[in-house]
């Protein structure tokens, strides 16, 4: 058999980030594929929103100031995972943690105070119930892995930072995903 | 590097011994993160699905010799079409190729392992129950045309999630050629076939989500919001097509046989004994056909109007739209077959062919598609009212067995990889012809019968006045009768290859590590590999790592 000169051991190449950034295309093109087809609906002729909806714009707004915030949160747990330390990084991946539970919270909220049933007579209901239930799975996937990231961490993989900076990388996608919905959904309507 | 010898016989076993119990023998496949057996998994099931669903292609040709009576009932006709196109896409076509990806391409890296392969798994696990999904849906009168509302849901869920496991075992496979290649490898050096593993892993990532959308509100309003319930004439009749149209039609089922043309471009070198001749081209030719069809996925309503009714304006922005949304994947294809022909003809001058079963598979696959791509340029004419033909069933078939002779030479390819055994030349050799010839045969007759005006049945939900009582310029019988022929020779074809290749891996001769003398990383470990592939990362100087080491008369 024919021997190649060996190489040492090469250095990692980033595929939690690699990865976590293929995923991310794919959801952009979920949320994508979802807002062109609102789009789509929106500009056909007739009747689009049913007259008397009332959105809950202050929940609506406040959802997405938190996927704002929530951003400082994950990039000073990147700063802290860069800097080894656990603590810092520890702190910043629960508030991620809980800034998107949060998200998840005002979301239930919205579909409940929103008070629009599934069935309507145009593609309004349905759609506003698909695109929004789409970003809630996206989120709470997010969720998911700031979870890990964090047990990762605090179980002592300090030097694990590449996950950290996945999960930060998905949560800026998650937030530029986020606004897409919010803008189309709740302030274009 | 990477001599790694593993008892054949042990590694072919995988993990449990012959006394262990065939339990955990179940258990240790269906729990694997090994990428081979990911990959054999795939291959393994989509092969029996392409079985039963070239058998349901042989029926639906014979259905159609007599236009005046069918045997099939017209209720069910159309359904079984859509069993057959959504089949052949999303249970044969990419699962194959990613499974044949999955289980290669870390090895033509030079990798221990793929990146994230429990994903891969989850995506394997994931595609198989959305299929079974999809498969009940149809059983229980849903899909496309289908009258059961509760089967309409079943099947929109069911692809759903043969669609997400798609896009997680794609993105698995995208991550480990970005990120797991050997030192040295460059992405301008990886093998043809990961190269276009790469190519479609990343189409499937953002194509198949869009779809997902769709899938998903339509869902939701059809279960939930009622707005397009049967009732309503929706859903249960046609209305779900124009929702995955696009994903079931060409120019977008050219993407999902990308991989053919980077088998091709494996082998040729191989058997001709010489490097790639402009081995950039090869790359180029793949990302510019897989970036030129997505780009048409788009565009498909722009053709080419009526020319008498076109002012010379109209005339121009149609010819322009035509020649940049169609004929550029055909540029793409002629740069790259460009290459592998000048490759094959430097090795016939030096008189250095060898004509194995997995050239003859390649070459046929390769002649498949490319007719397919160019028959697909007629279509967008609207002179020739082609569109809803059997034309187009024509253009499908054509492309979905290219995709077929490439997975059964694949098999034949890297059997020893697969299974540490070396197949049959002979009977391969007369396999691979009598696909070929089944292919043409299942194909050509559609194409001439498109031009006779003979209606297609491709997102039809009720099929009267299509298949029996429809106007005609020609008779038809022989073209439809030579078309279903064509579909059973290649059941008989597939069934013969599988019992083979049981037989050859049952009591077959050993192979060796290096059978073909190849030029790639995946031919530098033992065949079988062992479960971490390599002992020792290789360092790579060029594309054709292999050929660098091996005396410059024996090979290229």
């Amino acid at each position: 058999m024919l021997a190649l000169p060996p190489a040492p051991a090469p250095a990692p190449r980033r595929q939690m980030i690699v990865g976590t950034a293929l995923f991310s295309a794919a959801a952009s093109m979920l949320i994508g594929g979802m807002t062109a087809l609102w789009f789509h609906f929106r500009t056909e002729p007739g009747l689009w929103k049913p007259e008397r909806l009332v959105v809950p714009e202050v929940a609506t707004n406040v959802m997405w100031i938190t996927a704002l915030f929530s951003l400082v949160m994950v990039q000073w747990a990147v700063y802290s995972a860069r800097r080894g330390d656990r603590q810092h990084a520890s702190v910043a991946l629960g508030v991620v943690i809980i800034l998107g539970l949060a998200h998840l919270n005002s979301q239930a909220y919205v579909w409940r105070r929103i008070e629009l049933p599934v069935k309507g007579d145009t593609p309004y209901n349905s759609m506003f119930y698909a695109i929004t239930a789409t970003l809630f799975a996206l989120v709470l996937v997010g969720v998911v892995y700031a979870v890990v990231a964090a047990f990762r961490f605090i179980g002592g993989r300090t030097k694990d930072r590449e996950t950290v900076s996945g999960l930060a990388l998905y949560w800026y996608v998650l937030a530029a995903l986020h606004t897409v919905v919010w803008f189309s959904v709740y302030v274009t309507k | 590097m990477t001599t790694i010898h593993t008892p054949t016989d042990a590694a072919a076993a995988g993990a449990p011994s012959g006394t262990a119990p065939a339990f955990a023998n179940v258990a240790s496949w269906v729990t694997t993160s090994d990428h081979k057996r990911i990959g054999r998994i795939f291959v393994s099931l989509s092969m029996l699905m392409l079985l039963g669903l070239v058998g349901l292609s042989a029926v639906l040709g014979f259905d159609r010799v007599d236009r005046t009576e069918n045997f099939l009932d017209l209720e069910v006709l159309g359904q079984l079409f859509s069993v057959a196109r959504v089949g052949f896409i999303f249970m044969v076509m990419i699962p194959m190729m990613l499974g044949f990806a999955i289980s290669i391409v870390p090895l033509q890296l030079g990798a221990r392992s793929m990146a994230f392969p429990r994903a891969a798994a989850l995506g394997l696990w994931t595609w198989l129950t959305g299929s079974g999904i999809v498969i009940a849906s149809y059983a229980q009168n849903g899909g496309p045309g289908g009258g059961d509302a509760a089967g309409v849901d079943l099947f929109l869920a069911g692809l759903g999630l043969t669609v997400i496991g798609l896009v997680t075992a794609a993105t698995a496979l995208a991550t480990t050629v970005l990120t797991s290649r050997a030192p040295g490898m460059t992405l301008d050096r990886v093998p043809p076939f990961a190269w276009s593993a790469l190519v479609l892993a990343v189409a499937i990532i953002v194509t198949m989500p869009v779809m997902l959308a769709a899938l998903v509100y339509v869902y939701v309003d059809h279960r939930y919001g009622g707005r397009q319930s049967l009732e309503a004439g929706g859903l249960g009749g046609n209305a779900i097509y124009p929702w995955i149209r696009a994903a079931l039609s060409q120019p977008l089922t050219f993407i999902y046989a990308i991989p053919v043309l980077g088998f091709v471009a494996e082998v040729v070198p191989v058997f001709a004994r010489r490097r790639t001749v402009l081995r950039f081209a090869v790359l180029i030719g793949i990302g510019v056909l897989a970036t030129a069809s997505l780009t048409g996925v788009t565009q498909v309503d722009h053709s080419i109007g009526e020319w008498s009714s076109l002012s010379n304006g109209d005339r121009f922005k149609d010819l322009v739209d035509y020649a940049f949304f169609n004929l550029v994947p055909v540029l793409g294809l002629l740069v790259l077959m460009g290459a592998v022909t000048l490759t094959l003809l430097s090795g016939l001058k030096a008189r250095s062919v060898r004509l194995e079963p997995p050239l003859l598979f390649g070459l046929g696959s390769a002649v498949l598609l490319t007719h397919a791509l160019v028959a697909h340029l007629l279509v967008p004419i609207e002179d020739l009212h082609l569109a809803g033909s059997v034309y187009e069933e024509g253009v499908f078939t054509f492309v979905v067995y290219s995709v077929v002779l490439a997975g059964l030479g694949a098999v034949s390819y890297w059997s020893q990889k697969f299974r540490g055994r070396q197949l049959p030349r002979i009977p391969l050799m007369l396999l691979a012809l009598g696909a070929l010839g089944a292919a043409v045969l299942a194909s050509v007759p559609y194409l001439i019968s498109g031009f006779n005006n003979q209606p297609g049945l491709f997102g039809v939900s009720r099929a009267e006045g299509l298949v029996i009582g429809w106007d005609h310029e020609a008779a038809p019988e022989l073209l439809n009768t030579l078309t279903g022929i064509g579909h059973g020779l290649m059941a008989l074809t597939v069934l013969g290859f599988i019992a083979l290749t049981q037989r050859a891996y049952a009591k077959g001769p050993l192979a060796g590590d290096d059978p073909w003398n190849g030029q790639t990383l995946e031919w530098a470990t033992s065949s079988p590999p062992p479960e971490n592939n390599f002992a020792e990362l290789a360092t790579v100087s060029s594309p054709e790592p292999l050929t660098d080491l091996k005396p410059a008369g024996s090979d290229a």
